[in-house]
């Protein structure tokens, strides 16, 4: 991959680019959602592909539409057209700063995997039905992003990092009226990062019941 | 409890969704050039404000994407490395989320702060780890210390206008303190100017903690994880209605 960005940044600048920079992302990840103990949806996702950022004069902005050198050199050109034309009606070029820039390859590593998320989350909706919550929603996602970035400054760093995150809607039905609590989860990593749901939603839970 | 101007306590909750909504965003650097304007909003902060007292001298502000946190991450978009940027630094205007764009417009570096939330969306200055620094008090001594006042310990609905300047936040939970103890649950909303409330802050405890969101920005729409937080602090004559 470092090479097909490599290419693309070393491109735009025959065409007359002032900088470049081509980016390689690929977010995956897996989703659940539960609902007053019932799972209502279970799935995988995932977004990918490549960019490019050309300065000329102006700022261009291109995707890909594949990962071949004719896709990348499409987008590049595309990147290089959408910023000299925008040249034209900028005051002043625009000009990057001489920051220092990275060679780097880091990655956060998963230190407890998560497999079955639509049972962890059933496990916190009963968390929240025994405390007396009316009405609950769970919904997490499990993903990993990844990234190469190359640019003609002299960048290049490549990352891996995995995320965790669950929003939970809790809401309680009082003697006079309802009342909602929202609560967010999450970190680096799979279960590592939700450890605390449990806690945190028991909580929660008996909060909103007192308060309603 | 009558409406009117109150000694207010929050929980390190409240100091979560007022550092990033009424510091953060107005210190991102495209937002104070107008490039957000039509989009996100404009900021009450000026490039004039820099350097300048917008605070007290209690309050430090920090966007650090080094904690590894939910907004982890060690380079920016641009092949910057990311490092703590302090937006506040003891009451005073620091430093402005850029990228290199923007930084390069005001003839500084960039401070790392270019995020894209996914491969077809285009880096933009972003929020990562952002939390009001602790100080020295504990959280019950800040109570204690409140002859007459409010603590806010969790919030519900809240809204803020483009320019990030007035702030409204409906309280969940909260009480009413009298001669340092929690008395009666009180309900209501809480209106802040940013600026006099950053001003007004005379306490801030130890007990830093973060939550996470997801931040959203740009057109098209970027939601990039962030968390926000901080630890309990006062606020001396916070309007609550």
């Amino acid at each position: 991959m470092e090479d097909l960005l490599s290419r693309a940044v070393d491109y735009a600048l025959t065409l007359g680019a002032k900088y470049a920079e081509a980016r390689w992302q690929v977010d995956k990840g897996r989703f659940a959602v539960v609902r007053n103990g019932a799972v209502l949806r279970v799935g995988e996702w995932s977004t990918g592909g490549i960019s490019v950022r050309v300065v000329a004069g102006g700022l261009g902005f291109a995707i890909a539409k594949g990962a071949s050198w004719e896709d990348v050199k499409a987008a590049v050109d595309s990147a290089y057209k959408a910023a000299s034309a925008s040249a034209k009606y900028r005051r002043r070029p625009i000009q990057f700063g001489e920051e220092k820039m990275a060679r780097l390859k880091y990655e956060v590593p998963v230190k407890k995997p998560l497999e079955d998320l639509p049972q962890f989350l059933l496990g916190l909706d009963r968390v929240a039905q025994e405390r007396g919550v009316a009405v609950r929603s769970f919904s997490a996602s499990i993903w990993v992003t990844e990234k190469v970035v190359v640019n003609s400054d002299g960048a290049l760093v490549e990352s891996s990092m995995p995320r965790a995150s669950l929003f939970a809607a809790l809401i309680a039905r009082g003697p006079n009226a309802s009342l909602q609590r929202n609560v967010d989860v999450g970190g680096l990593g799979e279960a590592e990062a939700l450890e605390e749901a449990p806690k945190v939603v028991a909580e929660e839970a008996a909060k909103v019941v007192s308060l309603s | 409890m009558k409406p009117g101007l109150y000694d207010v306590v929050f929980s390190p909750e409240l100091a979560g969704i007022f550092v990033h909504e009424s510091v953060g965003h107005p210190f991102e650097l495209d937002r104070i050039m107008g490039r957000e304007g039509a989009e996100a909003g404009e900021s009450y902060m000026s490039l004039e404000d820099l350097g300048k007292r917008i605070a007290s001298e209690h309050v430090t502000i920090i966007d650090d994407p080094t904690i590894e946190a939910y907004g982890f991450y060690l380079v920016d978009e641009e092949g910057v490395p990311a490092r703590p940027r302090r937006l506040i630094d003891r009451g005073v205007a620091s430093e402005f989320l850029s990228n290199r764009e923007y930084a390069a417009y005001v003839g500084r570096l960039s401070n790392a702060a270019a995020r894209a939330s996914e491969f077809d969306k285009e880096p933009i200055p972003r929020m990562s780890n952002t939390y009001l620094a602790p100080g020295d008090w504990d959280p019950e001594e800040i109570i204690r210390d409140t002859r007459r006042g409010i603590y806010v310990a969790s919030y519900t609905e809240w809204n803020i206008d483009d320019r990030r300047e007035y702030g409204r936040y409906g309280i969940l939970e909260g009480y009413v303190i009298e001669d340092g103890e929690l008395k009666e649950p009180v309900l209501g909303f809480i209106e802040a100017e940013s600026r006099a409330f950053w001003s007004s802050v005379d306490a801030v405890g130890k007990d830093l903690k973060l939550y996470i969101g997801t931040c959203g920005k740009g057109n098209p729409s970027q939601g990039v994880p962030v968390t926000f937080g901080g630890p309990t602090f006062r606020a001396r004559g916070i309007r609550v209605v």
